[in-house]
């Protein structure tokens, strides 16, 4: 379909159509090649032809407005702009689609498989380790747990002071020995007595 | 028979003391040298002629403990092993735990009674280097002296001073420990305790850098000094040099103790000047208490503890053990 626009008043003999200015009139292609007159009108200015499509020709996108200081002397570049903000991590976007499963069992399958797949993770991290390794991560977990641990309860101390590091052996040392007089020994216990008894 | 019991063990880098009351009014003590050397089976014969008294290991040859082990490592040009570095336990040290336990096993020797109260020193933390502690020092000691058959209590070194030397003042003072491996101070008013404090300084810190300083070696400066140094009248460029040491640390406690005691002056009162008591074994050099006193003087305007005054422990190398045998006494004082 075309569509003819009168920009002056006129006729158009072998369409059959009279046209004031401003009127618009639908014609089919068939009519837009067969009419000389639509022709030579249009050649002549009289009136406009276009088709009833839009236009397939893209616009040029808008530009961006630019953002910098006003520049009080023409001619001079500006300050450098700002570095473009970085882009937004991909997301992963979860759609529940309504196909008769409930919302919340939907979640619930989800979670099972998140489980189930670091679960699979671990153990093929775990079976990639050494034996020892494996027993400390093994042990990692919380003191609740009741899976059954490959070692043996923490002694109450710790492991690296030895026991048994004064033997019965008998050692002869060069011992240098004096006796003194106790100068002041039993006032100085009878005052720090006397202190913690008063302290108390 | 309790009048005796109690014992006080001063673990030092350089000496490890007992204190023990032989009589009602008779203190005696005990030293060992805390060096050890290894030697092979080879050096029995000589050490048998020498009357040395040595360990032996079988297959892993012999070891001298105490004086003899200086002595030896002269005679065969060894360097003594220590099982002590900087106060504490020697981490590179295997044989540091047999050698200690022997050590404070034939010092100590039996209890006179079962359980018998034993306090030994422990230093406290060390300031100026955050990455020591004493948790394993102090457990490595307890078990030995527990194993000796005494019943272990752990003191700061620093307030042994105090109760060994200020009974006068009602234990109050600040009481500094020079000793080889590290430096203990301690404050207290009327026995309680507001601050306690280590510098990782001491007297092997001050051999090493006057050695550096000169070009000389650590035993050697430290061999000088040992023969006698008066501080206030240096002779040769070694001796000025660890003058200069000794001087640096001293203003160094002056200074931590300053420093650490304005994070406290808030919450701990001073009813009235205290004494400073100085004590361990660097303090033994010539003149030491004038050169301490002459430092001091010059910081004293800007120091926070009035002190009354200063003065030196009766006597430097054994008054750890006998504060520590004054606190062993009062578990067996009766109310």
């Amino acid at each position: 379909m075309y569509v003819i626009e009168a920009l002056r008043k006129t006729d158009i003999p072998d369409l059959a159509l009279k046209m004031e200015e401003g009127d618009a009139e639908w014609i089919t292609e068939e009519q837009f090649r067969s009419s000389l007159c639509v022709a030579q009108l249009q050649r002549i200015g009289t009136i406009r032809v276009s088709s009833g499509e839009r236009s397939r020709v893209t616009k040029k996108p808008a530009r961006p407005k630019a953002h910098g200081p006003g520049l009080s002397r023409p001619g001079k570049r500006g300050p450098a702009p700002p570095p473009p903000a970085p882009a937004p991590p991909p997301t992963t976007v979860v759609k529940v689609v309504k196909v008769g499963i409930p919302a919340a069992e939907v979640e619930g399958m989800i979670q099972r498989a998140a489980a189930a797949a670091s679960e699979a993770t671990a153990e093929r991290i775990l079976a990639g380790l050494p034996q020892q390794q494996t027993l400390v991560v093994n042990n990692a977990g919380p003191a609740s747990s009741t899976a059954p641990s490959t070692l043996g309860d923490a002694p109450e101390e710790p492991m690296f002071i030895p026991k048994g590091m004064v033997t019965d052996e008998e050692n002869d040392l060069h011992i240098e020995a004096e006796s003194s007089e106790a100068e002041g020994l039993g006032d100085a216990a009878a005052a720090l007595k006397a202190l913690r008894k008063g302290q108390k | 028979m309790s009048d005796l019991l109690g014992r006080g063990l001063d673990i030092g880098t350089m000496n490890i003391v007992v204190a023990q009351r032989t009589g009602k009014d008779k203190v005696e003590t005990s030293r060992v040298r805390d060096a050890f050397l290894d030697l092979t089976e080879d050096a029995k014969r000589m050490l048998k002629l020498s009357q040395v008294p040595y360990i032996d290991r079988g297959e892993d040859g012999i070891i001298v403990v105490g004086d003899n082990a200086l002595e030896m490592a002269n005679v065969f040009g060894r360097e003594a092993r220590r099982p002590l570095s900087g106060g504490l336990i020697s981490a590179g040290e295997i044989d540091a735990l047999e050698i200690l336990a022997i050590m404070i096993k034939n010092l100590l020797g039996e209890p006179k009674a079962p359980g018998e109260y034993c306090y030994y020193s422990v230093p406290a933390a060390p300031v100026d280097d955050p990455t020591r502690d004493v948790i394993y020092h102090q457990g490595v000691f307890e078990r030995i002296v527990t194993e000796c058959g005494y019943e272990a209590v752990a003191s700061n070194e620093a307030m042994a001073i105090i109760y060994a030397e200020c009974s006068k003042e009602m234990f109050s003072g600040l009481g500094i420990s020079f000793g080889s491996g590290m430096c203990n101070l301690a404050l207290a008013v009327n026995g309680i305790e507001g601050l306690i404090f280590s510098v990782a300084r001491g007297g092997d810190w001050i051999d090493a850098g006057a050695a550096k300083a000169v070009g000389s070696t650590q035993s050697r400066i430290c061999a000088l000094k040992e023969k006698g140094i008066d501080l206030l009248a240096p002779v040769g460029r070694e001796q000025e040099a660890l003058v200069l040491y000794y001087k640096s640390l001293v203003e160094f406690c002056i200074d931590q103790t300053a420093k650490q005691f304005a994070q406290i002056a808030d919450r701990f009162a001073l009813p009235k000047p205290i004494p400073i008591v100085i004590s361990g074994g660097i303090s033994k050099a010539g003149n030491f208490l004038e050169f301490f006193q002459a430092t001091f003087e010059k910081k004293r305007k800007k120091f926070p503890i009035e002190v009354s005054e200063i003065r030196q422990a009766k006597d430097p190398l054994n008054a750890v053990a006998r504060g520590l045998l004054l606190l062993a006494m009062q578990e067996y004082e009766v109310d």
